[in-house]
């Protein structure tokens, strides 16, 4: 238990120095450090002989926590030495198809297929408004310097519901030009005015075209959240060109030890579970 | 400020000023009005809940204010739970004296009741992922008062019994941070790619668990039990770090979770 105890005061040690170091960079060196490593590596140890101690005392949750952390740095040690992973950028295009990944160290990797954006689309909740009032204490100034804050209002089923000042219907806002816009601004009949706020994005997916190396080519949606699995690697949407949508931001990676680190996830969760369900009390001295 | 800010302002302040007097009530020995109390503030505070739930259409934890009002929200369940499953039943006025000071917080944010969910938190991880973590900061929180106390006033005294019950809290509140932690890391993997990222939060999320964790495993080994005060004390230090200082100092800034 004390050797437990000191490797995980060890560990606890150099993660605070990661912590509190400027810059991600020199932190992510320190994790990735011999040293680093070695702590965890001896720390895992300390846990399966933990476990091959209290082998004979079987209690489920004790042996799917312990062992659960055991998996997490299994299969986080497969991830480190044999996993790959790729950030790129790929314009929206059907012809700029993308064959090789880019990998830490300027280097490449051949994917294995060929990949190429469709095409892209975004879904953005209706805007909210600012309602402003006339600012008395800035009387005479310009129009966008003459109001002051009185409050957010939202759309809801079709209303934008001012209390006291009235109501004012979605089509009052939407389309007048008929574009599908949200007027910028409304000035109501008292004099006090609707600004419109910054609409927030609600979903936003990409059509991919997959062509593998037989040439078989097929399309599929890769939607925020919701990553895609192909010839072993797994496609994340990140982001996108937020001003003109020409490209997007997907992440690329092929962990070998990901199943591991998920299963050990969940074991650890279901044996600190259990182990809160034993009667507290008791001591151990075991590992 | 709109109507309903105003509302919520002032349901706020009369839930805070409810729970204090509950747990005055414990104190002063007068358990039914305590109770009473107790209850009361705890509905005013699941009011506020599921208004800003109502409000911004989502599972409420989209900002601090949203957080601290559920943080609040889970100290009488937790109190609940410790009474009816290890007997505990002289803590409530530890939980609704805590329970006072996320309301307090509250009331001094900017109270963001429009907001909305971004793309990268739709996701059935974010709700589960945000109370878990709460629910634990709330037992961890009793639990650092309880071995405060027991350090300033009784540690001399063999029969103690706050930090038998700190412990008995923090076994539970460990197992809230394990969910959080895993879930968190489950979400990841789903969203951003990577179950592990070394995010500033992250970082620090995994100290908290980390000592946490000694601490138990300290408590329950007779020879290593003298450290059991000094490891909790600093998780609960780390923890402030984690829900704190992670998002408000801009050296510790945290990318991933800027949402927080």
């Amino acid at each position: 238990m004390k050797i437990s105890v000191f490797l995980t005061g060890t560990l606890v040690f150099l993660l605070l120095a990661g912590a509190v170091l400027p810059g991600d960079e020199v932190a992510l060196e320190l994790f990735h450090s011999p040293l680093f490593l070695g702590v965890v590596v001896l720390f895992g140890g300390a846990l399966v002989a933990c476990m091959g101690r209290n082998f004979r005392r079987w209690s489920a949750g004790f042996f799917l926590a312990h062992g659960g952390v055991v998996l997490i740095l299994a299969g986080a040690g497969m991830g480190f030495v044999w996993g790959k992973k790729s950030e790129l950028e790929v314009p929206v295009s059907e012809d700029r198809v993308i064959r090789r990944f880019p990998v830490g160290g300027g280097g490449t990797v051949d994917a294995g297929f060929g990949l190429a954006v469709k095409s892209f689309q975004v879904e953005r909740h209706p805007p909210d408004y600012a309602l402003c009032r006339p600012d008395p204490k800035r009387e005479g100034g310009d129009k966008a310097g003459g109001y002051e804050l009185a409050g957010k209002v939202r759309l809801k089923n079709g209303v934008l519901n001012l209390g006291p000042l009235g109501r004012v219907p979605e089509n009052e806002l939407k389309d007048p030009g008929g574009k599908g816009e949200w007027v910028g601004e409304c000035i109501l009949d008292n004099g006090w005015v609707l600004r419109r706020l910054p609409a927030m994005d609600r979903h936003y997916r990409a059509v991919l075209k997959l062509t593998d190396s037989n040439g078989e080519t097929q399309e599929r949606t890769l939607e925020v959240n919701r990553p895609l699995i192909h010839c072993g690697w797994r496609l994340y949407l990140m982001s996108y060109d937020n001003e003109r949508q020409r490209h997007v931001a997907l992440f690329a990676r092929r962990d070998p030890g990901r199943g591991f680190v998920v299963a050990g996830i969940w074991a650890l969760m279901a044996g600190v579970v259990l182990m809160a369900l034993r009667k507290t009390g008791g001591e151990h001295g075991a590992c | 400020m709109a109507p309903v800010e105003i509302l919520i302002t002032w349901l706020l302040i009369f839930g805070a000023g409810v729970y204090f007097l509950a747990g005055t009530a414990f104190f002063l020995g007068g358990n039914r009005a305590g109770y009473g109390l107790f209850g009361c503030a705890w509905l005013v505070n699941a009011l506020v809940l599921v208004m800003n739930g109502v409000i911004c259409g989502h599972p409420p934890f989209g900002n601090m204010y949203h957080v601290l009002i559920f943080l609040s929200f889970s100290f009488l369940p937790m109190c609940l739970v410790l009474h009816f499953k290890e007997k505990q039943d002289w803590l409530h006025l530890y939980f609704a004296w805590l329970a006072v000071v996320p309301l307090v917080g509250a009331l001094f944010l900017d109270r963001d009741v429009f907001w909305r969910r971004a793309p990268a938190l739709e996701s059935p991880w974010f709700a589960p992922h945000v109370a878990a973590y709460m629910i634990s900061y709330a037992l961890a929180g009793v639990a650092f008062v309880l071995n405060a106390r027991w350090f300033v006033r009784d540690r001399y005294r063999a029969d103690d019994r706050c930090p038998g019950a700190a412990y008995q809290i923090l076994r539970l509140a460990v197992v809230f941070m394990t969910l959080g932690l895993g879930s968190g890391a489950l979400w990841a993997d789903e969203v951003w790619g990577g179950y592990w990222s070394w995010d500033r939060k992250e970082v620090w999320s995994l100290i908290t668990w980390l000592l946490y964790v000694v601490h138990l495993h300290c408590w329950r080994t007779p020879s290593l039990r003298r450290g059991a005060f000094w490891t909790q004390f600093l998780g609960f230090i780390a923890l402030l770090v984690t829900f704190l200082l992670v998002n408000l100092l801009p050296q510790l800034a945290s990318f991933l979770h800027s949402y927080s």
